[in-house]
C-alpha cells in the first residue's frame, strides 16, 4: 500500500534521496500548478508558487499536524497565501498608472481563487471521461443541442444518447468529488 | 422500465436542459413525488455551472513543466546538506577558502601538492585535484579543480579553458554524491576567450562525492541540473599520494 500523505510529510526530515518529496510532488503538483496558473494567468509565476509551496512544506514539515487539517488543505492554504501576495504585488503596479482600478475585496479574491481551483478540476475531470461521454457533454452543454438533435447528428439511437448523457454526468460528478473539492 | 428507471435515464439530459418539453414535464412530475430521484438530481444539478468555468469539453488541464520536478528536488537536496544558517557559514567558509587558496597558490608554484590522505577517510587534510574533460556539449573544454576540505564543506578552485565563448551562458559546477544526488558548488561565467577561473564553496563534504560535472545553461534554456553537460571528471579516491599540478 502506498504511504499516506502524513507519513510522507514525516519522512521529509530524513528524506535523503528525495523519494517522499517526489511522491508528494507527483500527487499534488498538477493541481497546484493548475490552481496557480488559473489564478495568476502566468506560467512563470505558477512555477514560482509551486516551488515556494514545496519549499515551505519541507521546511515546516515538523509543524504539520494531520489532526488539524489534511496535507492537501494545508498545502493549498500555503499556495493560497502565496497567490494572494503575488496578486497584490501585481495589482500595485498597474494601479499607479490607472488610478480608477478598483481594489479587490476579500470576497472577490475568495471567489476568484475558488474558481481558479475549480477550473482546473473541471478540465481534469473532463479529461478523465471516455471519449463517448465527453462527446455527449460537448454536444448537449457546449453546443446546446437537444438529445434528439444529438441522436440525429451522430446516428446513435436516441435511447443510447439518453442513458449515455446520464452516465456521463454521473462520471463527471464522481471525478470532481474524487479530486477533493475546494482549496 | 419503472418510473424511477425512466427518470434516471433522462436525468442527465434534464439537468443539461437537453430534453424535449414533453419529456422534461414527465421528469419534473416524477421528481416532485420521488425523494430518491430528487437526491440524484441534486447531486448533478451543480454540474452545468461547473462546466461553464471551462471554454470547451476538450479543455486541457494545465500541467507543470517536467523540469520543475528536477528543480524542486535539486533545491531540496541542496538545502538538506546546507544548514539553514548558511549566511554565517558561507562567510566563514569564504575566509577559510581565501586562506586555502593562498596556500594553493604557494603550492602551485612549488609544482607539487601533497596529498596527505585518501579521500573519504574523514580526517584527511589536503588538496585534491580532479581533471575534467569536455563532454559532447563542449568537446574542446578542459578544466582542473583543486578541492580543499573546509569545516563547512569543500572549497573548490576551478580553472577551465576551451568553453564555448559566449558571455551569456551560465555554468554550474556540481558534486555528484555517491548516492546520486547533485550538489551545487555554485555558478560562474566564462570570458570571451572561453576561460574561467573561479573559487567556489559547497556544503558537500569531501568523501561524499567522487565525481564533478559542469553544466551550461543558455538564456531561455533549461537552467541548473537541466543544463547541457560540458565537463566531467572524477576525483581520485586512491592512487598516488601526491599529484603534479
Amino acid at each position: 500500500m502506498a504511504a499516506s500523505d502524513a507519513t510522507l510529510v514525516k519522512r521529509l526530515g530524513t528524506d535523503r534521496g528525495g523519494e517522499a518529496l517526489r511522491a508528494l510532488y507527483r500527487s499534488y503538483s498538477p493541481e497546484l500548478y493548475g490552481f496557480a496558473y488559473n489564478a495568476l494567468g502566468d506560467r512563470g509565476l505558477a512555477e514560482e508558487v509551486v516551488q515556494d509551496v514545496f519549499t515551505r512544506v519541507w521546511r515546516n514539515a515538523d509543524v504539520f499536524d494531520e489532526r488539524r487539517a489534511s496535507f492537501r488543505t494545508w498545502m493549498f492554504q500555503i499556495a493560497r497565501n502565496r497567490i494572494v501576495d503575488l496578486r497584490r504585488r501585481a495589482s500595485v503596479r498597474p494601479a499607479l498608472a490607472l488610478e480608477d482600478q478598483p481594489a479587490e475585496g476579500p470576497a472577490v479574491v475568495d471567489e476568484a481563487l475558488e474558481q481558479a481551483a475549480l477550473r482546473w478540476q473541471v478540465a481534469a475531470a473532463l479529461e478523465r471521461l471516455t471519449p463517448e461521454h465527453r462527446e455527449v457533454i460537448r454536444l448537449a452543454h457546449f453546443e446546446s443541442l437537444t438529445l434528439r438533435e444529438i441522436a440525429e447528428r451522430t446516428g446513435i439511437p436516441l435511447g443510447t444518447v439518453k442513458s449515455r448523457t446520464s452516465y456521463a454526468l454521473r462520471s463527471l460528478r464522481l471525478a470532481l468529488d474524487e479530486m477533493g473539492g475546494r482549496p | 422500465m419503472s418510473d424511477c428507471e425512466r427518470c434516471r435515464e433522462l436525468l442527465g439530459g434534464h439537468v443539461l436542459g437537453a430534453l424535449e418539453p414533453a419529456e422534461a414535464s414527465v421528469v419534473d412530475a416524477h421528481l416532485a413525488g420521488c425523494a430518491a430521484c430528487r437526491e440524484l438530481e441534486r447531486q448533478l444539478a451543480g454540474v452545468p455551472a461547473l462546466l461553464d468555468l471551462v471554454p470547451s469539453a476538450d479543455t486541457v488541464p494545465e500541467r507543470p513543466p517536467s523540469r520543475l520536478e528536477d528543480a524542486i528536488l535539486d533545491r531540496h537536496a541542496q538545502e538538506r546538506v546546507r544548514p539553514r544558517r548558511r549566511g554565517r557559514l558561507a562567510a566563514g567558509a569564504g575566509r577559510r577558502l581565501a586562506v586555502a587558496a593562498g596556500a594553493l597558490g604557494v603550492a602551485a608554484t612549488l609544482g607539487v601538492l601533497a596529498l596527505t590522505g585518501a579521500l573519504g577517510g574523514g580526517t584527511a587534510e589536503g588538496i585534491y585535484v580532479a581533471r575534467l574533460t569536455g563532454t559532447d556539449g563542449a568537446p574542446g573544454a578542459r578544466a582542473r579543480a583543486a578541492l580543499v576540505r573546509l569545516p563547512g564543506g569543500t572549497g573548490v578552485r576551478l580553472r577551465a579553458s576551451g568553453l564555448p565563448a559566449d558571455r551569456a551562458s551560465v555554468y554550474q559546477l556540481w558534486c555528484i554524491a555517491d548516492d546520486g544526488r547533485w550538489l551545487s558548488a555554485g555558478t560562474f561565467r566564462a570570458g570571451a576567450d572561453g576561460r574561467a577561473e573561479v573559487r567556489l564553496t559547497t556544503a558537500a563534504r569531501l568523501g561524499q562525492y567522487h565525481r564533478l560535472l559542469v553544466t551550461r545553461a543558455q538564456p531561455g534554456g533549461p537552467a541548473g541540473a537541466g543544463g547541457v553537460r560540458v565537463l566531467s571528471g572524477t576525483i581520485p579516491s586512491t592512487g598516488p599520494r601526491s599529484v603534479s599540478y
